[in-house]
């Protein structure tokens, strides 16, 4: 990929606008962007022409298909799911990973199972305590993951951290990111960078997460009014609603309630499903025993086949009367960003067949 | 009229200007001259141009400042103020002695604004004016072991090319006066290396 | 020139002396015994000298924390029969009016004397004012010199007539006679013990009552103005045509008279007091003459009184042509009354006037810009290498580009004013007197029924806290106003000239005492107060955003030795740019620290577009080794 345009492109197209998803590859890369909590913002204009920072932003220009063939060599044939190779259930047979993490502790365990096999010297995850602001986190232990398990609601600008991890000296990360980190991962790893600034060559495993919407870190505020300043213990989001426990018992709200706090960035989404991780992650919406894994790339299969070799994962077919339901979820997703105000949004370079795709839906 | 020496010393603030021009005041008191000097204070010293006027007399004390055109001496410690000061102070009959280390606007840092080419600093002044000495006096004060005695340098240095009327000695008297005890001894060494270097008449 | 030369007990000797230390001098020689003041250019060294002598001649000075308690202060000494005098510049001035109007109707006792020094061409301050108006205005008479020895004359007899008239006396200089030096005779000093000779006892009050002895006072003055001839006159006696100056314009017209050869056509006429005008005097000498061109700085104020009270004398005076700044005669490149004057816009005006030739002294060399084409870049001031207020603007414009809601800066006066310019990153929006800003940002900061929704914040120094900013505190708390005032304390008075207050552990007497503790009084406000470092840039600019999230008002101190005081103390610890490691042009960086941090001490190669350090002015404070993306510029510890 070549060099785009300055930051002024950035600013102009994706900070002033309020696009920005607070994935954190722009913060640490330049040392012009820094961040507050969830707002990455320019301190100070710079003046270079031909810059890094838009080219890795998942809301500056992206070619969908050509990120396809930069991770994967070629098109998509499902439209809804992107390119993969399998999808499953899977769950950690550790007990600890499985009750700790959100579901059944797939990524904790996977990444585990990597740092044991010295496949990775460091995971780059969200961690934070329940309830409360995420921060970004460069986990080496088991100690570290399970502490960084469990899902977070709000936008971390996680990738901030591999910037740092990749000039600490680290030099085989896994990054475990929502769908637009994932994304930017991979737009900067598409860079033949010299210079050695850039993270380029020192991503191992990249794992996504589903996601549909990230919340504003006000929700904090109001998750704490909510509960009375109880200490919260765990926080979940299914269909149906809130679900938060305390130290002093169990609240529920509806979803309606939270989504005033859904980020307008997420609305441009366009890939709830990590469609560019080597893994991606998330719930069944159905089967909290379980985790939905898909597996897209080689290095993705590998690691998978192997933990499931050694017992590290359990793995069964995803149930076929369900994958309808996803792809339907996705697809929703996809054809209201398209739809909405009659136009594409401005990051998005579709080709023709990638557009047809989704509208007419699926492959 | 009367016999009358007009001196500038320009420079960029926090050079030590206002000590050489107060110095160049004293010596020529102690040659025989009466003095006035002006200096620019307070803000001005943040890095922004700054001038000093001394104006040597024998009879009738004049007014601080000195009129456009009627520089005879100027010290320059940095060349575009140097250069700047002569466009409005200088004539054909000035001499100069400049300090040739340049000192950056904070514009300049920026990439907002250009400093202009050296060498056609220096020899605009050299065509303009009837003498030139240069000297880095900023690294000579370096040796000397603090930049700060830069100042004293360049007085050495105007001391040396004896277009002043004003001898080693009276410099020296004036130093004794002015610096206490323990940085009387490096102000000294800072003159006497200033002088070192216009004593041969190195000119441009 | 120095305080050597101030100090000595050697009568009748000629020494270099500034306006400052003259008038210093002269009020030592009139025994004066008790000096108060706020530091404010172009007076600041005027109580810095004397407080260097306080021993030596038995005087009592103090740095008050503002020019009104200062004026109290030094008219208490008066009341009680001590000889006093009090230093301001025109913005300190326009802070003691109130007092200083009512002190004109109540007067003094022993001599009482304010020097105050006008800053023409506002050099170090942030407007020109001429400061007559307001003595006038409260009544007090003006004195003023024209060099050093005259500051020095002038002043000890203010002293005399203040006395004698029981009304204080303003002697006013201008810049060009404050940081002027030039010779002075000195004359004998009186080592006298003040102490006090008498119970005080009577009441001093203002009361309208007052104001007809008030007249009365100045009325005989004006008399005493003419009697005493407090004028000099220079050139012909018979002259028709006169330049009246006052101050170093005297000097100005001189020289110009006798460059363009008219010194024995033209006289001056230099006023010592300026008001009242001594206008008995004035008639016999003005009688008979036909022009006159008036030189002052900074508005045409005497001009505006001669005029006027020529108009009343015309039958003593006929009609006289006029020229000066009112009528455009009298200007210089920005206009009458703009900027200072010299002797260069003397001969413009006179040359004009007189219809002569205005002779070039320049030649050819006034083209030697050309070879560079044209111009020279100006040179915008900075913060000296290692200031903490760098930082600290660093820290706030960043923070509130995070915050992202419009945020903006509220000033205030010392060098961290500067913060309005390039070198603070233009973060600073307003300047206008001391304690201002934060006076607008609570007034901002109560614009919340009117959906004002900008964070603001307001910066002040450490020594304008002590100033003013307490009062506003209360308000604000009273008030309940929404703001974030942070603090910058570098520990002094830094612009102008390091001068202590109230937080630093020494006074004016040189004498230790204990410092004030800035956080525990705003706490005992019961307003929230922290304190960062402001070298801790990325600490520092999350302390900020906390802060901004919170309601009320609130105080960060952000608190760092002013730097030029840490280099006089220390050696600076030595730092390199490791020229491999570093970006420079590229992306990444974009010469972030010379470019865009802009210490004057971070240099750019040109060839090579990387970074280095300037030795000679690097202070080794590590900020920007901190800034570096690519960890390409080391300190070096403990040299």
């Amino acid at each position: 990929m070549e060099y785009e345009q300055s930051s002024k492109r950035l600013q102009q197209e994706v900070m002033a606008p309020g696009w920005c998803t607070s994935c954190g590859m722009c913060v640490g890369i330049c040392p012009y962007i820094k961040n507050y909590k969830e707002t990455s913002a320019f301190i100070h204009q710079c003046q270079v022409d031909e810059g890094k920072c838009y080219a890795v932003c998942p809301r500056g220009k992206t070619n969908w298909s050509q990120i396809d063939h930069a991770v994967f060599g070629k098109d998509r044939e499902d439209h809804a799911l992107g390119n993969f190779q399998s999808i499953l259930f899977a769950r950690a047979t550790d007990k600890v990973f499985a009750a700790k993490g959100q579901y059944a502790g797939v990524t904790s365990a996977v990444l585990g199972y990597a740092i044991n096999k010295g496949q990775i010297d460091g995971a780059v995850v969200t961690g934070g305590a329940p309830g409360k602001l995420p921060e970004p986190v460069l986990a080496q232990t088991r100690d570290d993951l399970l502490g960084a398990a469990g899902s977070k609601y709000s936008a971390a600008p996680t990738l901030s951290r591999l910037n740092q991890a990749a000039k600490e000296g680290y030099n085989h990360l896994a990054v475990v990111g929502r769908p637009c980190q994932v994304l930017a991962a991979r737009k900067m790893q598409s860079f033949t960078d010299d210079r050695g600034d850039l993270p380029v060559g020192k991503i191992a495993l990249t794992i996504g997460l589903f996601c549909f919407w990230a919340l504003d870190a006000d929700f904090y505020q109001f998750l704490a009014e909510k509960t009375n300043n109880e200490q919260i213990r765990s926080l979940d989001i299914p269909v149906d609603g809130m679900v938060v426990v305390t130290d002093k018992g169990q609240y529920k709200w509806p979803v309606e309630e939270v989504r005033s706090f859904i980020r307008p960035a997420c609305e441009q989404c366009f890939d709830p499903t990590s469609e560019f991780a080597d893994l991606s992650i998330g719930s069944t919406e159905f089967d909290n025993m379980w985790n939905t894994l898909v597996v897209r790339t080689d290095r993705g299969k590998e690691l998978v086949d192997s933990a499931v070799g050694e017992s590290i994962l359990e793995v069964k077919e995803y149930p076929q009367n369900h994958i309808p339901l996803l792809r339907q979820a996705v697809l929703n997703k996809k054809q209201r960003v398209l739809k909405e105000r009659n136009s594409i949004p401005n990051y998005l370079v579709l080709n023709e067949a990638y557009r047809k795709g989704v509208l007419e839906g699926g492959n | 009229m009367e016999e009358r020496i007009n001196i500038i010393v320009s420079g960029v603030g926090g050079q030590g200007n206002v000590l050489a021009s107060q110095m160049m005041a004293l010596a020529g008191v102690a040659a025989g001259y009466g003095a006035v000097e002006a200096e620019t204070f307070g803000a001005s010293q943040r890095g922004g141009s700054v001038m000093s006027h001394v104006r040597l007399y024998k009879v009738d004390s004049p007014g601080p400042l000195i009129p456009e055109g009627k520089a005879d001496v100027v010290l320059g410690f940095e060349p575009m103020e140097t250069l700047r000061i002569l466009s409005r102070y200088g004539n054909p009959s000035t001499k100069v002695v400049v300090n040739t280390r340049p000192v950056y606007p904070i514009g300049v840092l920026a990439g907002e604004q250009i400093y202009p080419d050296m060498t056609k600093i220096l020899e605009s002044i050299e065509q303009h004016v009837a003498q030139i000495y240069t000297l880095n006096a900023t690294e000579i004060a370096l040796t000397a072991g603090n930049p700060v005695v830069a100042n004293m340098v360049m007085v050495g240095a105007v001391c040396g090319t004896g277009i002043l009327p004003i001898k080693e000695e009276h410099f020296l008297l004036a130093m004794k006066d002015y610096f206490a005890e323990k940085i009387l001894a490096i102000n000294e060494k800072a003159f006497r290396l200033g002088m070192d270097c216009t004593n041969d008449a190195a000119m441009v | 020139m120095s305080l050597a030369n101030v100090k000595l007990e050697t009568p009748g000797k000629k020494v270099m002396l500034t306006g400052n230390e003259a008038v210093a001098r002269g009020a030592i020689e009139a025994g004066m015994k008790y000096a108060a003041s706020y530091p404010g250019s172009p007076t600041s060294e005027v109580l810095d000298i004397l407080g260097s002598v306080t021993a030596q001649f038995g005087l009592y000075v103090e740095w008050s924390t503002n020019e009104k308690i200062a004026s109290e202060a030094a008219a208490a000494a008066s009341f009680a029969g001590v000889r006093s005098l009090t230093i301001m510049k025109p913005d300190g001035m326009n802070v003691a009016l109130d007092f200083l109007t009512s002190l004109a109707y109540s007067g003094v006792n022993a001599g009482m004397v304010i020097m105050v020094g006008d800053d023409p061409s506002a050099h170090s301050s942030i407007k020109e004012e001429d400061s007559r108006h307001l003595s006038k205005l409260s009544r007090l008479p003006i004195l003023e010199p024209f060099n050093s020895q005259e500051a020095k004359d002038l002043t000890s007899k203010a002293f005399e007539l203040s006395e004698a008239l029981r009304l204080p006396v303003v002697v006013r200089l201008v810049t060009r006679v404050c940081h002027a030096t030039s010779l002075v005779n000195l004359g004998e000093t009186e080592h006298v013990k003040g102490a006090i000779k008498a119970a005080y006892n009577e009441p001093i009050l203002c009361r309208p009552q007052v104001h007809p002895d008030l007249e009365e006072k100045i009325f005989k003055i004006a008399q005493w103005a003419s009697q005493q001839e407090m004028w000099q006159y220079f050139g012909p006696e018979d002259a028709d045509s006169l330049v009246i100056a006052s101050g170093p314009c005297t000097l100005y017209a001189k020289e110009a008279l006798e460059i363009l050869g008219l010194q024995d056509k033209m006289g001056v006429l230099s006023l010592k007091m300026t008001w009242p005008l001594p206008e008995q005097g004035l008639i016999n000498l003005l009688a008979n003459r036909k022009e006159i061109i008036f030189a002052e700085e900074i508005d045409p104020f005497i001009e505006e009184n001669i005029t006027s009270f020529a108009a009343y004398h015309t039958d003593q005076l006929g009609v006289i042509k006029f020229y000066g700044k009112r009528n455009g005669y009298v200007k210089g490149p920005l206009g009458a009354g703009i900027g200072e004057l010299n002797t260069d816009i003397m001969i413009d005006s006179i040359a004009e006037i007189k219809g002569l030739e205005r002779p070039d002294f320049c030649g050819s060399t006034a083209q030697c810009l050309s070879a560079v084409g044209g111009s020279l870049p100006e040179r915008d001031r900075a913060f000296c290498p290692g200031c903490p207020h760098r930082a600290s603007y660093w820290v706030l414009k960043s923070a509130l580009a995070l915050e992202g809601n419009d945020g903006f800066v509220l000033g205030d006066i010392g060098c961290y004013a500067m913060g309005r310019g390039r070198t603070g990153y233009y973060t600073v929006k307003s300047v206008h007197s001391m304690g201002s800003g934060i006076g607008l940002a609570h007034g901002f900061g109560t614009l919340q029924n009117f959906d004002f929704t900008q964070p603001i914040i307001a910066v002040v120094g450490d020594s304008t806290f002590y100033h003013a900013v307490v009062p506003a505190l209360i308000n604000a708390k009273h008030n309940n106003g929404q703001f974030l005032c942070v603090i910058l304390d570098n520990s002094t008075t830094a612009m102008t000239g390091h001068q202590p207050h109230p937080g630093t552990a020494v006074n004016a007497l040189g004498l230790e005492v204990p410092a004030m503790n800035m956080e525990n009084m705003i706490s005992g406000l019961g307003i929230k107060v922290e304190v960062a470092d402001p070298y801790d840039i990325n600490a520092s600019r999350d302390h900020v955003l906390e802060l901004l999230t919170q309601s009320g008002p609130k105080v960060l101190i952000l608190r760092r030795e002013c730097s030029l005081v840490v280099s006089k103390k220390e050696k600076p610890r030595r730092v390199t740019v490791n020229q491999e490691k570093c970006i420079g042009k590229d992306c990444g960086c974009n010469n972030l620290c010379s470019r865009a941090f802009g210490c004057p001490a971070n240099i750019i190669d040109l060839e090579t577009g990387k970074g280095r350090i300037d030795e000679a002015l690097c202070v080794g404070c590590g900020v920007c080794a901190s800034l570096c993306p690519a960890g390409a510029i080391t300190v070096e510890e403990g040299v």
